[in-house]
């Protein structure tokens, strides 16, 4: 049986609970769509402004991209080399304090 | 007895969180953050967040139980501006809820996300609690 796991369903608020951190990780069968087995959806919220900065997800064709010009445009994916799950958080957290040094 | 309720205020720092989410797929267990749980970064961050307005407007809301935004700041003694942007922070955390009356003049409400009594504040090597009933 294909058998889909949560890894991690969280959220954690930064700089005074100006951002929002969103995490969903999810185990999932290996397949042509999620090629090292994880589902992974990493949001950064700005909660005064109420809107979405930061989108990382992985999904055919695309594999690992980020959503870097939010909130104007939600279509412009930008790939990034990243081939797995480890380097897919890797690379949220380091543009998460890339944001939050911009606030200090 | 009546079950007390309580919303928790936990702590994890974006370095840990990573070094958690990193290890995980290698644990058995994954991590499904419960709606009763708020986590911040640091302590710092909440208390530059929960200012003692934002603690009273909680207070408030749980005790008195106002019928708009309008007469929570009429209970409050505050501006209605001001009250309405502490009610629009701590709603986008998950502290409260402003739910829109479906029939009438739709006035918001301003609810407390669950039936919670306390605050509870849990730090690595510190617990304390802000109590509503200590507070009113």
């Amino acid at each position: 049986m294909n058998k889909v796991r949560i890894i991690e369903d969280g959220v954690t608020y930064f700089a005074d609970g100006r951002y929002e951190a969103r995490i969903k990780v999810l185990e999932v069968p290996r397949s042509l769509k999620f090629p090292d087995g994880f589902k992974v959806s990493c949001v950064l919220l700005d909660k005064n402004s109420k809107t979405v900065r930061l989108v990382l997800d992985n999904h055919q064709p695309f594999g690992y991209h980020i959503h870097a010009a939010l909130p104007q445009n939600k279509n412009a994916r930008l790939q990034v080399d990243v081939k797995n799950y480890a380097e897919a958080i890797r690379l949220f957290f380091r543009e998460v304090r890339k944001v939050a040094n911009e606030e200090k | 007895m009546k079950k007390s309720n309580a919303l928790k205020i936990k702590f994890r720092s974006l370095d840990q969180w990573e070094k958690e989410l990193l290890n995980l797929p290698k644990s058995k267990k994954g991590y499904v953050q419960p709606k009763d749980v708020v986590i911040f970064d640091s302590l710092n961050s909440f208390r530059n967040f929960m200012t003692l307005q934002k603690l009273e407007l909680l207070t408030i809301i749980a005790s008195a139980k106002p019928k708009s935004v309008y007469e929570l700041s009429k209970m409050l003694d505050r501006a209605l501006g001001p009250v309405q942007n502490d009610c629009n922070g701590l709603e986008g955390l998950g502290f409260i809820i402003l739910e829109q009356e479906k029939s009438g003049r739709k006035t918001i409400i301003p609810k407390l996300k669950f039936n919670y009594d306390r605050i509870i504040v849990e730090l690595p090597d510190h617990h304390y609690e802000l109590s509503f009933k200590a507070a009113a």
